[in-house]
Formats: structure tokens, sequence, C-alpha cells
């Protein structure tokens, strides 16, 4: 191999790949980058089997070739002036030269035979469904679902978020159990449906690499998610976990329905959760017209505010874990935040005015 | 001056076990094991059986003779763990300086809470009737300037004593003691002090410091000082810092090694923990398996759970998974005891899970059975599975 490109490009697109490497793994090459140089096209790919990133970019054709270079070379290129870089291969094609500037390093590559690909097995190469859509509505829907996922090896199907495509609509579901946000988008080009489970732990990673406003194609197989842009490309192990009927936990009917300002809710909550305690963090609300009036109280004291509402139906004295609620109320971005409830042991629902399809839903606690 | 008491539990094992069944207050009552089980002395007394000759120690059969109509029961030292922490809790209201001393006694340096609470001997006699009415537990209470006047002081008089040593009462109550009832002499040193002519505390004290000190080195300084009623050790409220655990053990009426039996064994003992912990408004993280096999080969294994639990079920499921992974299927086992640690205060309130999350269900379905068996005793409600069971107790 032997490539010359600027700095700053080589530079952006390992910080990208940089995401999926392993950190100390018994597989040697895990801990590296794989550089493949083939057309004018440099790919680079990284993977901790959980998940893979590549990036694409072209290069001036000079000489193609393969190697696994050590994770260090995102640091290495990071710091070189910002000139042209040139990455050459000496002896036995591992050994790998990089200057730029003044600068010569000369890395230890490993052989990238042995690097592992994450790729749909041959049988099931057809994607069992496919669409696309914005970048920026991926980000929006995995922003709103995320910080609900359990974080709880025990319950594996929560570790996920879940997917489901039906038509031209994605719903997007996630849960711990005792809250569950879900949110939907509308795709283009969509071909079969089903529903799949990735894990949250990789899709933080694709919620940071897809930053541009691109169009995402995503291509779901039996095993394995994708999500390509025109330059990067992310791939997850999807898990085989079944995931409960998200529908059916749903209330159909509520006896009240409070609107009222989204930030002031927010701040009053944060205050209250200074007292709010233990692994419950529990804050008590008491819904009526009107008026909604916060308490929470630990062995240091105790706080009590009210926030001016407008309610419909009949109001609720009700106990939560007032993280949850702060969860949903930092990614809100309507002025309006609308609770509707029924009792102090029935879901709250939680609806942001900016997206009415976004519903969060958090159980309460009970005395 | 300081102001110390020293509040000592009377019979605790059985007290605890009258408490806990009020029908059987006011009757001999003998905490023993079983002599067909392989473990059969007395452990405690209580002060009903007492008055039939019966002591700590005896054979059960020889104290089945004494005392024919007493009341036999097991020992349950999660119990005894649930009472003592309550006790403490009473104790911890009139003074952070609690040091507990064992399961049945403890010291409170109250000098700072006479302000808060009053004259000292009037926490003293507060503290003793809090005990005796809200845990339903006797207690004997010694008040002195130090530990060990007023753990002196306590030993006075029991059942219910309450008994003040002040430094002027040395002479008088102190003094005319036989040595041996000075605490720290015990069978070997009290012989070797009579030997030297040393028959009551009061002697002690008047002994020549050289003398002692050659005989017993910094000991014999120290046995100086507490006679005359000297002792300046604080009140040291982490002085047993231990790991807090409730645990039970059983040893078997035989070796087992039927996977099966061996399971429903550690389901009982489960259960008898998670309603020990609960009676303690505890959950716990830690789950510790120990094992002893038929060739008195002991083995402890302990796994820590993600979160705190309280369910039955969750120790049971742990215990029952540690036993799978840590001991060969052919190994006969001879005792089994499962124990949690990582205790916390359980909290007020249940976070609801969504999809009838099991361990709710769970929780509520304990809640009810705990209820009934606190109404109606232990017996009230039986796992199927542990019907027809041989009983390990």
């Amino acid at each position: 191999m032997n490539i010359s490109l600027p700095q700053k490009v080589l530079a952006e697109h390992l910080q990208i790949v940089s995401r999926a490497i392993q950190q100390r793994s018994p597989i040697p090459v895990l801990e590296g980058i794989l550089f493949s140089c083939d057309k004018q096209k440099l790919t680079l790919t990284s993977t901790n089997l959980e998940m893979a990133i590549s990036t694409v970019c072209r290069v001036p054709h000079e000489e193609g070739g393969q190697v696994v270079l050590p994770g260090k070379i995102t640091e290495i290129v990071r710091r070189l002036p910002q000139e042209s870089v040139h990455l050459q291969t000496r002896g036995d094609g591992l050994l790998t030269e990089i200057t730029g500037g003044q600068s010569e390093f000369e890395l230890y590559g490993l052989s990238a035979a042995d690097y592992p690909v994450m790729e749909p097995q041959q049988s099931a190469s057809v994607p069992i469904c496919s669409f696309s859509l914005a970048a920026e509505e991926l980000r929006r829907a995995l922003r709103q679902t995320l910080f609900a996922t359990s974080q709880d090896e025990g319950k594996p199907a929560f570790t996920g978020v879940f997917f489901s495509l039906s038509g031209n609509k994605l719903t997007m579901a996630a849960s711990d159990t005792f809250r569950l946000a879900v949110t939907h988008c509308v795709v283009q080009n969509a071909g079969g449906e089903g529903t799949f489970l990735v894990p949250s732990k990789t899709l933080q990673e694709a919620a940071r690499i897809f930053t541009e406003d691109a169009v995402l194609q995503a291509k779901v197989y039996d095993n394995l998610f994708t999500l390509a842009s025109e330059n990067i490309r992310f791939t997850s192990r999807l898990l085989d976990e079944k995931y409960p009927d998200i529908e059916r936990v749903i209330p159909q009917k509520f006896g009240g329905r409070a609107v009222l300002s989204a930030s002031a809710l927010l701040q009053a909550l944060e205050r209250a959760s200074l007292l709010a305690e233990g692994t419950n963090n529990v804050v008590y609300l008491s819904l009526g017209d009107g008026l909604v009036v916060i308490r929470a109280a630990s062995k240091y004291g105790k706080i009590q505010e009210t926030l001016p509402l407008s309610l419909q139906g009949e109001g609720v004295e009700i106990a939560l874990n007032v993280r949850f609620l702060l969860d949903m109320l930092r990614v809100a971005e309507g002025e309006e935040c609308t609770l509707e409830f029924t009792s102090s042991s029935l879901p709250l629902i939680m609806k942001d005015s900016l997206y009415p399809d976004y519903l969060y839903l958090v159980l309460p606690i009970k005395k | 001056m300081r102001y110390i008491l020293h509040v000592d539990m009377n019979a605790f094992f059985a007290s605890c076990h009258q408490a806990e069944n009020p029908a059987w207050q006011g009757k001999p009552l003998l905490v023993a094991g079983d002599p067909k089980k392989r473990h059969g002395i007395i452990l405690t007394a209580s002060y009903e059986a007492r008055q039939y000759g019966v002591k700590t120690g005896i054979p059960v059969w020889q104290a089945k003779k004494l005392c024919p109509h007493g009341i036999f029961v097991p020992p349950d030292h999660g119990l005894y763990l649930s009472y003592a922490e309550k006790i403490l809790e009473i104790m911890r209201s009139y003074t952070p300086l609690v040091e507990p001393f064992s399961i049945d006694e403890a010291w409170l340096d109250v000098t700072g809470s006479v302000r808060l609470f009053g004259p000292a001997p009037e926490i003293g006699r507060m503290l003793q009737r809090r005990i005796r009415e809200e845990v339903k537990i006797p207690c004997s209470v010694g008040l002195a300037p130090n530990k060990f006047l007023a753990k002196m002081a306590s030993e006075r008089q029991k059942p219910n004593g309450f008994t003040i040593i002040m430094p002027a009462d040395v002479e008088k109550i102190l003094w005319p003691l036989p040595v041996e009832e000075m605490v720290g002499v015990g069978h070997k040193l009290a012989p070797a002090l009579k030997e030297m002519g040393v028959e009551t505390i009061g002697r002690l004290a008047a002994m020549p410091k050289p003398l002692l000190t050659a005989r017993f080195g910094v000991i014999g300084e120290i046995l100086l000082k507490l006679a005359n009623g000297e002792d300046d050790s604080p009140v040291d409220p982490h002085a047993l810092d231990t790991v807090k655990s409730v645990g039970h053990s059983v040893t078997l009426p035989r070796d087992l090694c039927d996977p099966e039996d061996i399971a429903r064994v550690l389901l009982d003992l489960s259960e008898r923990v998670g309603r020990r912990l609960r009676r303690g408004s505890y959950s716990a993280r830690t789950v510790t398996l120990t094992v002893k096999d038929q060739n008195f080969v002991s083995t402890t294994r302990s796994r820590t759970l993600p979160g705190p639990t309280f369910l039955t079920e969750t120790i049971y499921e742990t215990a029952l998974s540690i036993y799978r992974a840590h001991y060969e299927p052919w190994r006969k086992v001879r005792l089994l005891g499962v124990s949690v640690s990582n205790l916390q205060a359980r909290e007020e309130g249940r976070q609801l899970a969504l999809w009838g999350g099991s361990e709710e269900k769970l929780a509520r379905l304990t809640e009810v059975a705990d209820t009934l068996k606190d109404r109606f005793g232990d017996y009230i409600l039986r796992r199927a599975s542990l019907c027809g069971a041989e009983s390990i107790d």
C-alpha cells in the first residue's frame, strides 16, 4: 500500500472509525483499524464484534493493499501537521511508514487476513426489510428513546431499542420496564416489513457518527442492521430476544390531562430532585385544578413547589421517580408538556408539544 | 465526668422468641438444638425456665427432665439479629455513640445527650422502658462514669435491673464482690489471683502495683485500675463494625446429596432469611452460600446481585445457582447455610413495572404472605414444595 491524502481528511475518518475499536481485546487485530485501498478508494474499518464502522474516501491512484494498523494511528494522524500524510507499507507489507511534515513513524501492522468481517450471512444476504431516512430524523428518534433502555444485562431485551417497520412508518421503542418511550419516523423507500431489536450501546455510536445532514440507507438482515450514508457505513449486531407487546401497556383512556410549561416543570423537578433520594428518587405530584404541587423529602429536609397548569378531567396524587421524569423533559423540545394520568397506581404519560407522536410512559411508585 | 450506660438484654434469645410469640410470654422457654439432629444443648433459657434449674449449656434431655413442660424452640439467629438491630435503633435515638459489644449488649455514651433528654438516670430508664415496650425485650441497665463500671452495674440486677455506680459507690458496691465477678477476670485469671490471696475486688484494688505487674505484666496494671473503678476507654461506635448480614444455617438430619433435597433445604433457608430481612425492612445485594460436606470441609461462596432484593425467590435462585456452580453433585452435604449481606434499608414504596413484571407480582404476593404469617404464625402458609418434606428444624 502506498497512498497520500490530506491530514485533515484522514484524521476525520479515523476519528469516526475509532469509535468501534475495542481497547485491550483478546484478539489483537480488534485493537487496530483495517486500512484497505483499492481502485483509488481507501476504506477504514473497525469493529468490536458488536458493531462495525467503516468509512470510504477517495485517494489519488497509487499502490493498493491492506493492513491493520494499531489504534494509536488515530492519535498519530491527529497530531501530524496539516499537510499531506503519506502511508507506505514496507518489506512484508505489514511494517508501515507514516510521514507527515518532518515526522516519520514506523508502525508494526497486523495482517488484514485475520480481520473479522461483520457481514450478513450468505444465505440471508437479501435484507428482510430496508428503508431510508434523514440522519437528523434518526438522531431525533434516538434522543427520544435511547435513555429509556435498561443497563441491566440480566434483562437483555431491554438493553436494546425496538424497531418496527410497517409501510412507511418506523416505530422505535425503548423501555427498562419502569418507563417506556415510543416515537415514530416517516421513512422513504420502505421495502418489506418487520421488527428488530438493536443494542442501545451501538445505537449510541450511530447517533454520534452520522452528524451530517445525510440521507441514510437502512437494511435489516437476519442478525445485522446496517446504516449507510455516502461514505460511512455502520453495522450492528441485532439482539436475538423477544420484545414484549408495547401496544398492550399503553393506556387508551385516561382520567385527567394537564398541560404545563415544559421548561418550568423541568426546573422545578431539577430542584426537587436535590432532595429525592434512594434508588427510587421519589417525588410526589399533586395534580389539581389549575395547579400542580411538587414535593420531595429526604433526611436532609423537604421541598415544596407549585406550578400553574390547565387541567381537564380529574386530578391525581402520584409518586414517581424524578430521574425518569427529568430524562424525558431534558430531551423535550416543545414549549409545553402534556401529562395524562388516571390513578396513583397507573402509568403517567408525558408528551412533548412539538412531537405529538412521541409518547413517554412512566410507572409510579406505589406506597 | 462522663455518663456511660451499659445495656444488657436479659435471656436475649429466649426473650426474642417470647416477643415474637406473645403466647409464650411468662412461660418457661428453652432455645435448643434438636439432639436427634446432632445438635442438642440448651443455648438460652428464659427466666421462667431458669427457676427449674435449667442452665445454658446443659443437654436437652437433662433440661426436659428438669422442666418437662418447657417450650423448646430451635435457635433463629436472623430473628435475634433483627431484634438487635431494632434495639440499636432505639439506642441511637439518644446518642450516636453506641458501641455494640455483642448481639445482646451495648454501651452508650450519653454525656452529650443530657441537655437534650434530661439527666442520665432518666435517659437510662427511658431507654429501658422503650426497649421493653417497643421491642418487648427486657434488659438490665447500668449507669456509671466509665464502661467498666457501667458493665459491672448492669450485671448487678437481672432481669430488668437498673443500677448506678458512681465513683463514691465503688467501695460499697464493687469491692465486696468476689474477684471472679469482675469483667475481664475469667477462669484463668481468677485462680491465679486467688493464689495470691486476692478473693475480692477490694483486695485486688489494694494490691501493690509491682506485685501485680510482676505476675501478670501489663494486664496487672489494667486490673488494678479497673478494680479501683478507673477506666478511660472511649465508647467506640465502630468497634464492632463487621459485615452486617442475615443468615440461617442448618446441620442436616442426615447427609444429603440429592440435588432436589438440597434445593428444598436452600428454599427453606432462603425463606427464613428473606422473612428476617423483610421484617427488618432491609434489602440485600450479596448472597452467600456455606456448604459443609461429609468430611467437615466447609466452603463459602458469595454472589453480588445487580440490585438489592428482599425476595425469598431471588435469594433462593442465587443460592441454588452458587451451589450448582461451585459444588460437585456427588459431594454429600452435612451443613447448608444461606446468608445475605450488603444490607440497606428497604425503601418505602415500590417502583411498579410494565408487563406485569414478575418481581412486582412476587413482591405483592410476599407482602400478603408475610402479613398472614405475622398474624397467624409462620405455619399458616407453606410452600407446596416444602410440604411433606422433612423439616430441617
